[in-house]
């Protein structure tokens, strides 16, 4: 069953500045499925539009056009009470857990406010245990060497958690988790992903998972769907599988051949990536037509011109005009498959 | 015959010297960092790669003192860096060495076109022959950073974005034909394909300028990609220092092996792959004896108490843990 439907979904901007109201498109058609329980990635590079997209599924930005249905009702157009559960039901965690928690409270104090509210009649003493299981589900074990700790007394890694945990206290049924382990240090980053993961699977919980990062989107995602956005558009969707080792949409094969592989002999066997122009461009000044168009080795003089829309084969929906003249490359950067004919 | 070495730290220490306690960075240092290639120092956050380097140009920020040993660059003569004063020091900066720091895009002034600050650096190092020299000096450089000089030249920082930006503090530091060149996450921030593109268009400069490039990086997978010879950094300390691909083939070192296994890879497993247990070090409190003890799986009841040396154990390849043979090693260095 869909969870959450997004369907030609955009997202205007509009700051007044210097000169005049100046409106920055930031979405840009973006049709979206989540399956209740799986869990998916949203990857893409920094200023794409993701945290958009993010804290619109989760309510907190209202989108400029389409539609957001949370099963099955409009979260825009529905009664009082249906968002009230809605917002109740997705969370959003967000990447700076310091910021997120209050630095002169302790996790105890962080975490009793919402358990208490959604357990208005519980005794003291139950509340107490409630908080502790929390916190242990999501690793901070034993609970008592923590329930006194202050946020700058914990690690970046344990900050992250203890936010996790307050989120799980509210019970939703999705949550968007926005570059949850950016700014933690790189040894504690994994075991956080992975307590992701297993949380989607123990409590059934839909996850999104956001980041720049596409290597790490594997270890939280497993077989599930991931999509990659450009410039304010998904365009590629699949099977994080399909995408990672048989990218079709010529950005996604350029980003995948950047990313490093922590192996000085796999690494150096990669050829160069190829692109026309290695200059990015501001999500302000995206070239018509296909966002890509203006670095893409297979652009064409229809690109410019042409209206996106998503070219489906068997395992990825991938918004290019030119796939059949689009070469295959694998993880490895070795071309196999179709050849470009031009 | 020329040294091979270019910079040797002897067993330098260095303490931020604060009100309440003093906070030891880096811890008994030594290493030779070979001539010409890249050579990486590879560490999580508050390792002390920064402070490490920074002894190398005088340039560690304050409360910062060395409190042992000394760092010898071998240029014409051996000189040891903390001597240098005044003219000296100024010319021994950006002329010897140069560092493109952490973040670096900022320390380009706002207000001052790209030509006039690669003029006024010249001009004040007497390196301007000619109006005509120094255009084709420019036209080299940008032409390394593969910018279009006539663009960039004219343009003031806000009107270039974070990856030009990065690519003409690179051709600054080249500015002065430097023997050494220190690169601090230089591409932080950035977006992977710059990042890739960045990297490759560096490991092109260093073939080709044999100059030295010294990498600080917190990434395992820049390692990867672009080292040469890489010295793994924790709690201020080397742990193990090696070619890349001994490093990588061998994952002697539990750290070593910690870092590289957790490593999120597109083509490793989720099996294949786990977290190093507990959490970084307060380096305010370190612990006796080894300090990776209290992360390592293989810690013994030695590893608690005596403190491993870094021991030679193959031509290139340094190693400080009690597993790999303690026992006769006095500390040498060659
Ligand atoms: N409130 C806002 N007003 C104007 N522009 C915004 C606002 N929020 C985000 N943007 C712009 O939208 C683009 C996408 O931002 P964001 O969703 O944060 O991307 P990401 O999370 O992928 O880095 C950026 O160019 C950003 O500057
Ligand atoms: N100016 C300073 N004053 C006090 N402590 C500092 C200062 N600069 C760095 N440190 C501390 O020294 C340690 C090493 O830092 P640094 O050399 O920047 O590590 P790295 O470059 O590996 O991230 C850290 O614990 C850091 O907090
Ligand atoms: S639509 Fe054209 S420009 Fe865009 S990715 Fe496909 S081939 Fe390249
Ligand atoms: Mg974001
Ligand atoms: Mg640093």
């Amino acid at each position: 069953m869909k969870i959450l439907e997004i369907e030609k979904l955009n997202m205007v901007f509009s700051s007044r500045g210097l000169n005049g109201t100046e409106r920055v498109h930031v979405l840009r058609d973006i049709d979206l499925d989540i399956e209740e329980g799986e869990i998916m990635a949203l990857v893409g590079e920094s200023g794409c539009g993701k945290t958009t997209l993010g804290k619109i599924v989760t309510g907190l930005l209202d989108a400029t056009s389409g539609s957001v249905r949370f099963e099955g009702n409009d979260i825009v157009r529905c009664g009082k009470k249906e968002k009230k559960e809605y917002r109740k039901s997705v969370q959003f965690i967000q990447q700076d857990s310091y910021a997120a928690l209050n630095p002169v409270k302790t996790v105890y104090s962080s975490m009793f406010a919402p358990v208490r509210a959604n357990n208005r009649k519980m005794p003291k003493a139950e509340i107490d245990r409630m908080i502790a299981d929390y916190l242990e589900m999501v690793g901070l074990t034993p609970a008592s060497l923590f329930l006194g700790k202050y946020p700058h007394q914990l690690s970046g890694g344990q900050r992250q958690r203890v936010l996790i945990a307050r989120v799980l206290s509210l019970k939703p049924r999705l949550i968007v988790a926005d570059e949850p382990i950016s700014m933690i240090d790189v040894s504690l980053r994994l075991s956080i992903l992975q307590l992701l993961s297993e949380l989607n699977k123990k409590l059934d919980l839909t996850i999104v998972y956001i980041t720049h990062d596409l290597s790490t989107v594997r270890y939280v995602v497993g077989e599930g769907r991931m999509a990659v956005m450009y410039l304010g558009e998904i365009v590629e969707f699949g099977k994080v599988k399909e995408v990672i080792g048989n990218p079709v949409h010529p950005y996604t094969q350029a980003l995948i051949s950047s990313v490093s592989i922590p192996d000085p002999v796999v690494e150096r066997s990669k050829p160069a990536i190829q692109l026309r122009s290695m200059e990015v461009p501001d999500i302000r000044r995206r070239c018509d037509g296909c966002g890509f168009s203006d670095r893409c080795l297979y652009a064409d003089s229809e690109c410019s011109g042409w209206k996106l829309k998503n070219t489906n084969t068997r395992e990825h929906a991938v918004k290019c005009k030119n796939i059949a003249a689009v070469p295959r490359y694998d993880v490895f950067g070795e071309r196999y498959g179709k050849e470009n004919h031009s | 015959m020329e040294n091979e070495n270019i910079v040797t730290f002897d067993n330098v220490t260095i303490d931020y010297v604060m009100k309440k306690y003093n906070l030891r960075a880096v811890t008994d240092f030594t290493l030779n960092i070979r001539r010409g290639g890249i050579t990486a120092f590879v560490g999580e956050s508050g390792s002390g790669k920064t402070t490490a380097v920074s002894a190398l140009l005088q340039a560690i920020s304050s409360p910062g003192k060395i409190t042992q040993g000394k760092v010898v660059f071998h240029g014409d003569e051996d000189v040891d860096v903390s001597e240098l004063k005044g003219e000296e020091l100024r010319r021994f900066r950006w002329e010897q060495v140069s560092m493109v720091f952490q973040a670096s895009q900022s320390t380009l002034n706002p207000l001052m076109t790209i030509y006039d600050q690669f003029y006024e650096t010249a001009f004040y190092h007497g390196a301007v022959a000619s109006k005509e020299a120094f255009a084709e000096r420019l036209d080299e450089l940008f032409d390394m950073v593969k910018l279009d000089a006539r663009r960039v030249l004219k343009a003031y920082p806000h009107q270039m974005s974070g990856g030009m930006k990065q690519r003409v503090m690179i051709a600054f530091a080249l500015l002065l034909r430097p023997s050494l060149v220190i690169l601090d996450e230089p591409t932080t921030a950035l977006d992977v394909i710059t990042q890739k593109y960045i990297f490759n268009q560096l490991i092109e400069i260093n073939r080709k300028l044999n100059t030295t490039f010294l990498l600080l990086t917190h990434d395992i997978g820049i390692v990867a990609k672009a080292a040469d010879y890489v010295a793994v950094m924790y709690a201020g300390s080397i742990m193990e220092y090696a070619d890349v691909y001994t490093l990588f083939g061998e994952k002697l070192h539990p750290y070593t092996r910690g870092l590289i296994n957790s490593t999120p890879s597109l083509i490793r497993d989720a099996g294949e792959i786990k977290p190093i247990p507990g959490a970084p070090p307060d380096i305010r409190s370190l612990p006796e004896g080894c300090p990776f003890h209290p992360r390592c799986e293989f810690c013994t009841e030695r590893c608690k108490t005596q403190k491993p040396k870094l021991i030679r154990r193959g031509e290139h390849h340094w190693i400080a843990c009690h597993l790999y043979g303690q026992d006769g090693g006095e500390h040498e260095n060659s």
